[in-house]
């Protein structure tokens, strides 16, 4: 009987309250190591979130931020990084919903222009071209600084440049103040954009006129391939019809006539066509040239804390 | 006698193998679908022909599908003319003033219907 539990009562009597002790000593050393994360904190790892380009865990953490700090001083300033981390993100839409927000937000005093300029861009990013246009006339009418008019006036002739409306892109250049116009280059500007009537264009009724005879579109838009081929897949297909109703193949004849009118109208389609993509590629690179004058190369702008030296070089 | 018989047996296997194939080109589910009696010759000839024939057309996407898009965008008639322009500029002039792209066939000029329908769309 004494051989069946000889060591149990004393063995286990020691080893049973030794790991009972072991693991009240883990919990409590884990209990010790809980931390608390301050305003200061989660606003720095929300922004490091941001700079490293990860916008979407950007969006939580400053989420989380507005949520436990709602009296932060920052929370304009998170809400505004919100927007912007949609905005790169390319969330165009939540961006909207964000900046429009912050610019009906009356407390939002210090952001609430550089959100209009950042509505009226997420606008513009999805086509909105108009509404864009909206947002800065808006800005305009309510702000009362000459620099953020200025400004918005400046990206208001981008935007009808974009649209390749000239006339009000130069009107609106030309309405930046005297005292911002070097900055803005607005002399080149104008100059530059005065040459839209210089854009050399094809008259797309002309390319469809001249396409009754196969390929004469083409050829006035400067595409002799497409004209010679259209002129003699045309030329045979009449041909062929023809012969097959002088032999009274009448539904051979209505083959390839049924053909032929396909062929024949889509060279008047293509001529039409081809007018309205020399026009656009004429266009596109006017407008690629004016772009040259957005950003100049070397520029300088005093800040609050000193000066700022911006390099731009296309790469 | 017996040796050319097999030779021709397999030859005629190869070829009727090769004209049942898929084609290789690439087909959205929305073009396969298009059910209307227009398309059918372009099916027809995406199944039988282009299959046997290979990925041939320069352009991306090819003109059988530039066809099938534009059917199912524009309607039968609009669709069959834009597919006709489209033939005919098929390797031209549209080589230089269309940008490549780099498709799983190769290099292929980019000419969508919506390249060509912009202006009145």
């Amino acid at each position: 009987m004494k051989r069946l539990c000889p060591i149990f009562p004393i063995q286990y009597t020691v080893l049973i309250p030794c790991v009972f002790l072991f693991f009240i000593q883990s919990a409590w050393a884990d209990a010790q190591q809980f931390m608390v994360i301050d305003a200061d904190q989660q606003y720095r790892y929300a922004r490091s979130c941001y700079d490293r380009g990860a916008f979407n865990e950007a969006i939580h953490e400053f989420g989380r931020f507005i949520y436990f700090f709602p009296n932060d001083s920052r929370i304009s300033r998170a809400n505004y990084l919100v927007g912007m981390a949609h905005f790169q993100a390319a969330q165009y839409p939540d961006a909207v919903r964000v900046f429009k927000a912050i610019a009906d937000n009356q407390r939002a005093a210090g952001l609430k222009s550089e959100a209009f300029f950042m509505l009226s861009r997420s606008h513009a990013r999805q086509g909105m071209i108009e509404q864009a246009m909206l947002d800065l006339h808006n800005l305009i009418a309510t702000s009362t600084e000459p620099e953020i008019i200025d400004r918005a006036r400046y990206e208001l002739g981008w935007l009808h440049v974009d649209a390749g409306q000239w006339e009000p892109a130069k009107r609106s250049f030309g309405q930046i103040t005297q005292a911002h116009q070097a900055r803005y280059q607005v002399a080149q500007l104008n100059a530059a954009v005065s040459r839209y009537d210089q854009i050399r264009t094809k008259h797309p009724f002309t390319a469809g006129l001249l396409s009754i005879i196969p390929g004469g579109g083409q050829m006035y838009c400067g595409r002799y391939q497409d004209a010679l081929a259209a002129f003699l897949i045309n030329a045979g297909l009449i041909l062929s019809a023809w012969e097959a109703f002088d032999n009274e193949l009448y539904a051979l004849g209505g083959v390839i006539s049924f053909i032929e009118f396909g062929f024949y109208s889509g060279n008047i389609y293509g001529a039409i066509s081809s007018a309205h993509k020399f026009n656009r590629n004429r266009v596109d690179a006017f407008r690629n040239d004016l772009y040259r004058h957005k950003q100049p190369p070397l520029s300088i702008a005093a800040t609050a804390s000193g000066i700022t030296l911006s390099l731009s070089i296309d790469f | 006698m017996k040796r050319s018989k097999l030779v021709i047996i397999i030859l005629l296997i190869l070829a009727g193998g090769s004209a049942c194939a898929k084609p290789v080109t690439s087909v959205t589910n929305d073009l396969q679908a298009n059910p209307t009696i227009t398309a059918s010759p372009i099916h027809f000839f995406r199944r039988y022909l282009s299959a046997a024939d290979g990925p041939r057309c320069p352009m991306t996407p090819s003109c059988s599908s530039y066809a099938l898009s534009a059917i199912n965008r524009h309607g039968a008639l609009m669709g069959w003319i834009m597919a006709c322009d489209r033939l005919m500029r098929c390797g031209r002039d549209e080589l230089n003033h269309s940008p490549m792209v780099m498709t799983r066939d190769g290099r292929r000029c980019q000419d969508p219907v919506g390249n060509n329908d912009f202006w009145w769309q």
